[in-house]
């Protein structure tokens, strides 16, 4: 079953920005309540137990070299 | 499969001309909630996201880490990422590795979960709906608290 939550103004006249703020607002008290929501489904074991996700590369995305960055950390 | 966004997603219903999307990343304001961590471990994923904001990180962070209970989306950094080797995403690579094409479904036409994420997301731009039926696994951080 899908779970949609639907407000329903009917003939209502409003602006487009109107219907924008409505929509911010919706969006927002979803987020506000999934946001304590917490199944502990992580704990079900499927991976070695690591990050699998997005991880910055700080020294790429920060343009240095392995040489730039020994010597900033004071090591040569 | 070439990693870029493909042009007919599987009912995305975008135009597959956005940059792709990393469907596991960190919790942050701007980033996109797509999914929740179930109970039984797989992701229900949203049929449309929702965009994190400063309340929602608040809040979520007074409990465990967001990136345990929920999975967040934000654009692929390819290089600028320690995930990404070979020209292509390391994490799918190693799910898909893991699970097999016995629970990847290879090969079958089978229903995908409603996504909403799917025309500019970068694993199913990599490995099409073999991706799409192993993403759900996926728990971004199941590192020991």
């Amino acid at each position: 079953m899908k779970k949609r939550f639907v407000v329903d103004l009917g003939a209502l006249e409003i602006s487009d920005r109107d219907v924008e703020q409505v929509e911010t607002a919706i969006q927002k008290a979803a987020l506000s309540a999934l946001a304590e929501v917490d199944f502990n489904g992580d704990l079900v074991a499927r991976f070695p137990r690591e990050w699998l996700g997005l991880w910055i590369d700080i020294a790429k995305n920060i343009q240095i070299n392995d040489k730039e960055f020994r010597e900033f950390a004071g090591r040569s | 499969m070439t990693p870029q966004a493909v042009s007919d997603p599987v009912g995305c219903g975008t135009t597959g001309d956005e940059p792709l999307n990393c469907p596991s990343a960190p919790a942050a304001v701007g980033a996109k909630l797509i999914g929740i961590v179930q109970r039984n471990g797989r992701v229900g994923l949203f049929g449309k996201s929702l965009t994190v904001d400063a309340d929602f990180l608040e809040k979520a962070r007074r409990g465990r880490a967001p990136e345990k209970r929920f999975r967040f989306a934000s654009p692929c950094l390819q290089g600028g990422c320690k995930q990404w080797g070979e020209g292509q995403c390391g994490v799918i690579r190693r799910v898909l590795d893991a699970l097999g094409n016995d629970r990847t479904g290879a090969g079958e036409d089978a229903g995908l979960q409603p996504c909403a994420l799917r025309g500019t997301c970068r694993w199913f731009a990599e490995h099409g709906r073999a991706a799409c039926r192993a993403c759900p696994e996926v728990v971004t951080d199941t590192q020991e608290a």
